[in-house]
């Protein structure tokens, strides 16, 4: 098990090391003068000298890639261009104690929803029950969060006062108060992510209900709750634990469009504000926390997997 | 790439002795005729295609459907603007906040998307399957290396990866086109990558090999035409993820060309303030038509997946 947590958190590093090179890269290859458009098209030549300073454009590729990792690894971005007296970590980090809230809250609410849902349809497989919420799930699978967004505002928000316009609940509220607020968002994360988590449990479910220790279980007359208890829950969620894992990195910034159209200011929002005021080192930031996130997410679910099943620990020695 | 997927039948070439060349009796020929029957029988492909082709058609000749000028405000016999109007019997989804018809800039706004998404999508299928079948036929270093970098881009959000982008190379449609494709090269590499590697394994490649075929030969000639079923699954559902990549993109107002242009991301973003107002139909029929799009492509896709496997 050592030897496989070593070789996986080695291999995200090399993952790692690759964003900063992209990130690093962007401006370098982009046509024209990369600090006039990180500026904006009227800034003032001083101000030009100060965002090539800031960035280091001015320094070899190199030395930029360098300091982007140094500050990876101490988290310090800097400051924020637009913010006076701002880091940008202290902004990221008030934006990410917020994303993780909201995470958190759908996360309660999707989870046993789908994995329930891809159950029940595994164990109906082929009914009108399976139809439904495989086909349901599909159809509404890859909507845009905005899209959604705006039509549970539309349908739920205005008409009902008991949903919120707003996700983010005024300072001070109470936990409740803030969960009530944060409905409506979560609803629209359940709706867009249902059906694929929903999929996955179907079958890996499937696989393991089919699978021969299950039959031998059923015909030993075990029921059918301690069939699924004893022997397919930790079989068949491990392709379910593998997609959490790649899908929370994407639930933390990916969400740009969910938390502009609820006005709440998570990863996602921060980063988009950064882009409309031009705040270079916000964005770059935001990108690469929202990127070690997601590798943090995958690391670990690929830890719990191997928990689970011992021989997956045997094949990624394999293969990778 | 028709020519390629119709089967070495063509052009004199041999037959691949693969597993799935005889199956019950049936050649590949007849068992894709056999795959099509099915899918074109399937309710889920047969409403898909409907929703897709009557979004194409809103896209190339939006005149067959609507008359009003999508840009200019509508006026009532008096001449003054009407906005804000409800939906009605002469405006069916109502007017902007400058009066503009709401119905014909949502059939109108079908084209930019439909413009920008497929060429995207069909580049980064090029591009995915070359990387993926070289990643998957000849493994070694070259496979390693490409992995890491596969594995990199799929660590960050596509949509932030994309705004990045976008917003240090420039709002125009190349740019987003290229962003987009650039994006989704690697997601379509590890799917072909997996599929080479699993046919690699097969008889008919060894066979080929034995033979002393170039490997050129087996890769374009042997192993393609087995995973084109695959590759157009692949397709279909990457052209539902640039659809929804493309429309946030615009919705952020990262976009080429002319913001007064009828877009449905844009038109959302202009006007999804106005919904606690009251005032939903200028954001909710461009939102539903983006999810209609959404929906119809995701059933394609699916369809034919079935199609394939069964």
């Amino acid at each position: 098990m050592a030897r496989f947590i070593l070789r996986r958190f080695g291999l995200s590093l090399i993952t790692l090391m690759i964003i900063l090179v992209i990130v690093t890269l962007i401006p370098n290859i982009a046509p024209g003068d990369p600090a006039r458009k990180i500026a904006g098209g009227t800034a003032s030549p001083e101000r030009l000298a100060s965002v090539r300073e800031s960035l280091g454009l001015d320094d070899s590729v190199a030395t930029q890639l360098g300091d982007l990792t140094r500050s990876v690894f101490t988290l310090d971005f800097g400051d924020s261009f637009t913010k006076p007296g701002e880091t940008v970590m202290g902004l990221v980090r008030a934006a990410l104690w917020k994303s993780t809230k909201l995470v958190a809250f759908s996360l309660v609410m999707l989870l046993p929803l789908s994995i329930a849902g891809g159950m029940l349809a595994a164990y109906k497989k082929d009914s009108w029950i399976d139809r439904t919420i495989v086909n349901t799930g599909l159809a509404l699978s890859s909507i845009p969060e905005f899209v959604a967004g705006v039509i549970f505002l539309s349908v739920l928000a205005v008409p009902i006062d008991f949903f919120k316009v707003g996700a983010n609940a005024p300072d001070g509220s109470s936990f409740f108060t803030q969960l009530q607020h944060m409905l409506l968002p979560a609803f629209v994360v359940v709706t867009v992510y249902f059906g694929y988590i929903a999929r996955v449990t179907r079958a890996g479910t499937i696989a393991a209900l089919d699978a021969d220790y299950s039959r031998t279980a059923f015909m030993k007359g075990i029921s059918t709750r301690d069939v699924f208890r004893r022997h397919v829950f930790r079989n068949a969620l491990q392709p379910t634990v593998a997609v959490v894992g790649t899908q929370l990195g994407y639930m933390f910034g990916g969400m740009v469009g969910l938390e502009i159209v609820f006005n709440y200011p998570g990863l996602g929002k921060t980063i988009f504000n950064a882009v409309n005021s031009a705040d270079y080192p916000v964005l770059r930031g935001g990108v690469l926390v929202v990127a070690i996130i997601y590798m943090a997410a995958t690391l670990v679910a690929d830890l719990i997997i191997a928990w689970m099943n011992p021989r997956a620990r045997l094949v990624s020695e394999g293969t990778s | 790439m028709s020519d390629v997927s119709a089967g070495p039948a063509v052009g004199g070439v041999p037959e691949p002795d693969g597993p799935d060349e005889v199956v019950q009796g049936g050649t590949r020929k007849q068992i894709r005729k056999e795959q099509r029957r099915v899918l074109f029988t399937t309710p889920g492909f047969i409403v898909g295609m409907a929703i897709l082709v009557f979004w194409v058609v809103s896209a190339i000749a939006p005149e067959l459907i609507t008359d009003t000028d999508p840009k200019l405000p509508v006026r009532d016999d008096s001449g003054s603007v009407i906005a804000r109007e409800s939906p009605s019997g002469e405006a069916w989804f109502g007017t902007d906040s400058i009066g503009r018809d709401v119905f014909s800039r949502t059939i109108h706004g079908a084209r930019p998307i439909l413009i920008v998404t497929p060429i995207a999508t069909l580049i980064a299928l090029v591009a995915g399957t070359l990387i993926g079948l070289s990643m998957g036929y000849f493994r070694g270093w070259v496979d390693e290396v490409l992995s890491r970098l596969v594995e990199s881009v799929l660590s960050i959000p596509t949509i932030l990866m994309a705004i990045l982008v976008v917003f240090t190379f420039g709002k125009t449609d190349p740019v987003i086109i290229g962003t987009i494709a650039l994006l989704f090269t690697p997601p379509i590499a590890r799917t072909v990558r997996a599929a080479a590697i699993a046919e690699s394994q097969l008889d008919y490649v060894t066979s080929a090999k034995m033979r002393g075929e170039r490997s050129l030969f087996i890769i374009s000639r042997e192993i393609l035409p087995n995973i084109t079923g695959l590759l157009v699954v692949e397709l279909t559902v990457r052209l539902g993820y640039a659809i929804f990549a493309v429309a946030t993109l615009a919705f952020l107002g990262l976009v080429g060309g002319d913001i007064t242009d009828p877009d449905w991301g844009i038109d959302v973003a202009n006007n999804w303030g106005r919904i606690v107002g009251e005032v939903w139909w200028p954001t909710i029929f461009p939102a539903l038509a983006i999810a209609s799009l959404v929906i119809g492509v995701n059933l394609v896709a699916d369809s034919i997946d079935r199609a394939t496997k069964s």
